[in-house]
């Protein structure tokens, strides 16, 4: 049987037509904030990556399936988990985030306006 | 103010206004502004990037530094200790109440509570423009407006992390350099980087309405954008202060923005922004009457000229980069 009842998200009925929003409760504001976040994360990878490429080239210390064919240790596996986490808990806290500001302005500042006789 | 998103944001105003009466005012462009999607993510930028810049997990200036609190402490403050004159820290200086009120550029707590602050802020100066940018270029840009001429004592005034002092020595080997500041981490940190470049700074813990030097002792003083920073009545009380300590025929020099003629929207843009970055006292400084306030505190000549680096070759559609002014105020 299907409900009458209007969800945002939750779904009652087939979906047609349409594809439907699933994310009504989000500030755009953390959404920006997420991308930005994760344009940041890339670009500093990019940055990275294209240095050492350069540098490995230079060296002919590089085969070209290297990357592909790469099997990390089992420690490495671990260190490469830590970093996982840190890097989602990077992007999640953004979209998170309270409103708090970071830096105040105290409102007695206003009464720095004046201008000299 | 500059870049594709700025000269986007220009060229769809400039749309938008094509079809109407143009705005001849801020009050008449902050509507237009408003609507603007560009204006939009500009003014989002503006305030969380700093917000990112300070406060990222992991990668954030605050979390970064704060992994190395003490050596960062123990090394300031053993250079500090043995700097003697060169380093006179005020610890019962009284910090302007105008100056704790605002946490400037959202630097949480402000740029003198806390002793990594300094380095905080030296950090976050670098990256106010892309790394591959040179982020002393600034400096040599606006020395490179000054006369041409041998300047013995100079003082850098509002020297902070001592990068602007720095870059003078570098060019005027021949000045005896002195700078104030109200930060005391910063101060050191100035010390630091000057020591560092074989250089002997007379650096001190002043506020610059309550200066300590004896009359006529600076051929020059000069500052990077620190009008904006501050309230209009401690200004020219400040500018008193300056037209003391400076020579007969010494000069005042230095960059600023928020007072040029870029029309109504340049000028909503930048005070738009100095309020989301917490430069709190830059809308009352677009209403200093500095011509007024520089000749009544007894500077003889007042220059106020577009500042020319950044005049010529960037007027591409849409941009907006013509608001910085030089000051050149001569005792």
């Amino acid at each position: 049987m299907l409900s009458k009842k209007e969800f945002k998200t939750v779904k009652t009925g087939p979906v047609t037509g349409d594809e439907p929003d699933w994310i009504h409760d989000l500030p755009v504001d953390n959404m920006v904030g997420a991308i930005t976040a994760l344009s940041a994360e890339v670009y500093i990878l990019k940055e990275r990556m294209r240095a050492m490429e350069r540098e490995l080239v230079r060296r002919d210390a590089l085969a070209e399936s290297s990357v592909e064919d790469h099997e990390p240790t089992q420690e490495e596996r671990e260190a490469d988990q830590k970093d996982l986490d840190a890097f989602v808990n990077r992007i999640w806290t953004e979209i998170m985030r309270d409103r708090k500001t970071v830096a105040n302005v105290d409102p007695g500042a206003v009464n720095y306006f004046k201008q000299p006789e | 103010m500059d870049g594709p998103l700025v000269r986007q944001m220009g060229t769809s105003y400039d749309a938008v206004v094509a079809d109407g009466e143009a705005p001849q005012t801020i009050d008449d462009a902050n509507p237009v502004l408003d609507d603007l999607l560009e204006f939009q993510l500009y003014s989002w930028c503006f305030r969380h990037f700093q917000r990112f810049k300070y406060h990222r997990p992991d990668f954030g200036i605050f979390d970064v530094i704060e992994q190395d609190r003490d050596h960062i402490i123990a090394e300031l403050d053993s250079v500090a200790r043995t700097a003697g004159d060169d380093l006179r820290l005020n610890d019962t200086l009284e910090i302007p109440e105008y100056y704790r009120f605002v946490d400037f550029h959202q630097h949480t707590g402000g740029v003198y509570s806390d002793p990594l602050d300094g380095v905080a802020y030296e950090f976050g100066r670098r990256t106010t423009n892309p790394a591959h940018m040179d982020p002393n270029l600034i400096y040599r840009l606006s020395y490179s407006q000054f006369p041409d001429r041998a300047f013995g004592k100079v003082l850098d005034w509002g020297t902070g992390h001592g990068a602007g002092l720095v870059e003078w020595q570098k060019l005027h080997p021949e000045s005896e350099c002195y700078g104030v500041d109200l930060s005391a981490p910063c101060l050191k940190l100035a010390h630091k980087r000057a020591k560092e470049h074989g250089f002997k700074f007379k650096l001190s813990q002043q506020d610059v309405e309550h200066l300590d030097f004896e009359d006529d002792t600076f051929d020059c003083i000069f500052h990077l954008f620190m009008f904006h920073e501050i309230p209009p009545i401690n200004l020219k009380n400040a500018l008193k202060e300056v037209v003391r300590v400076l020579k007969p025929g010494g000069v005042f020099i230095g960059p600023e923005f928020g007072q040029g003629d870029g029309g109504p929207m340049q000028q909503a843009v930048q005070i738009s922004h100095a309020w989301n970055n917490n430069e709190t006292y830059t809308a009352a400084w677009t209403q200093f009457d500095m011509e007024k306030a520089a000749r009544d505190v007894g500077f003889s000549k007042v220059s106020i000229e577009p500042f020319k680096p950044y005049e010529s070759g960037k007027a591409e559609k849409g941009s907006r980069v013509t608001a910085w002014r030089f000051y050149q105020l001569e005792k």
